[in-house]
């Protein structure tokens, strides 16, 4: 079974917080073996979407130190 | 500045319309059909936050928050329930203090701790909210704190009544102070969405609870031309009403959203096969 990377569970991590358990599920499954800058993508559009911008890059800058967003 | 209009607040202001005018054309409110509406829509906003509770789940803070709020929401249909059902049951109607009351005031505790577990989920920094929203805030919180209880806090005891009326209904004017301070951390939540969809369930929340307090105040002051079935008096119903109604709209929206996000990511994952 592939190891999940650091920053795909810190993404689901925060899927589950504002979208709940069952969506951070199935984004397990499309973020599996998927690389880094495609999981920031796929988690930046959801969460611009849903909690505004702002909140949205506070909340990835965060989660990746400051280094991606 | 663009503004949306969504199709589900498009519905929602129709039913409201519709209800408008059935309460304008009807000689009276005092009839078993109209009186059913806030049990009704009580029962919808139930049902709603049930089903919006479950794409989240109790493991998330986020599902907490809308399983204790759903849980507030219960609360209120149960009284609407017991109070329909006793007033159409006890001759001479419904009275108070029943075990109607007792439900109303349960909703507060879980409003509160929904409302806390969302407001600790936003992490607001007062510092960082614009200052002129703060002092519009708070001033109005004030204003509605002194109508609170002055028209309903002092009013609220009754020495030839009953201890437990008398509780009853101090019970209603503390519970109206928490719906103040709800409020408050409820437009503070939604600001810091905002420009998300999340901001626009807990605008609807304010919203709610902004006119229930009203609708509280107004019925505090004139309960008396409500009780006679006087109009413009009867509309105060309507705002009860709409406080049902803007959760309903709040939650589906947010049913809508997440519901979308899973489905466009599962057509994703069968697309990659």
């Amino acid at each position: 079974m592939e190891q999940a990377s650091n920053l795909q569970t810190a993404a689901l991590n925060l899927i589950s917080k504002y979208f709940g358990q069952s969506t951070a599920e199935v984004y397990g499954q499309f973020f599996s073996g998927e690389p880094d800058d495609v999981i920031i993508t796929s988690l930046s559009e959801i969460m611009v979407d849903y909690v505004g911008e702002e909140k949205a890059k506070a909340e990835i800058n965060k989660m990746t130190g400051g280094v991606v967003v | 500045m663009k503004i949306v209009i969504r199709p589900n607040f498009i519905i929602l202001m129709a039913v409201f319309l519709v209800l408008l005018a059935i309460y304008v054309i009807s000689p009276s409110i005092r009839i078993p059909q109209i009186q059913a509406f806030s049990l009704i829509f009580s029962i919808v906003a139930s049902l709603v936050g049930i089903y919006t509770s479950r794409i989240y789940g109790f493991k998330s803070t986020i599902g907490r928050s809308f399983i204790l709020i759903t849980g507030g929401l219960i609360c209120w249909s149960v009284a609407e329930i017991i109070w329909y059902v006793s007033d159409k049951l006890i001759e001479g109607g419904a009275t108070s203090p029943s075990m109607a009351d007792i439900f109303f005031l349960l909703a507060y505790p879980f409003f509160g701790a929904g409302i806390y577990y969302g407001f600790t989920m936003a992490k607001i920094k007062l510092k960082q909210v614009n200052q002129s929203l703060l002092v519009i805030v708070l001033t109005a919180s004030l204003i509605l704190t002194y109508l609170v209880v002055y028209f309903i806090l002092f009013k609220a005891y009754d020495s030839t009544a009953e201890p437990i009326a008398n509780i009853v209904n101090i019970g209603y004017g503390l519970g109206d102070l928490v719906m103040i301070i709800l409020s408050l951390m409820t437009i503070l939540v939604a600001r810091e969405y905002k420009g998300g969809k999340l901001a626009s369930f807990w605008k609807a929340i304010a919203l709610g609870f902004l006119l229930v307090l009203i609708a509280d105040i107004v019925y505090a002051i004139y309960g008396q031309q409500f009780l006679d079935d006087m109009k413009p008096y009867t509309y105060i119903d309507l705002l009860w009403i709409a406080g049902y109604l803007l959760p309903v709209y709040g939650m589906l929206e947010n049913y809508l959203h997440v519901s979308g996000v899973q489905k466009k990511i599962k057509l994703k994952l069968q697309q990659r096969g």
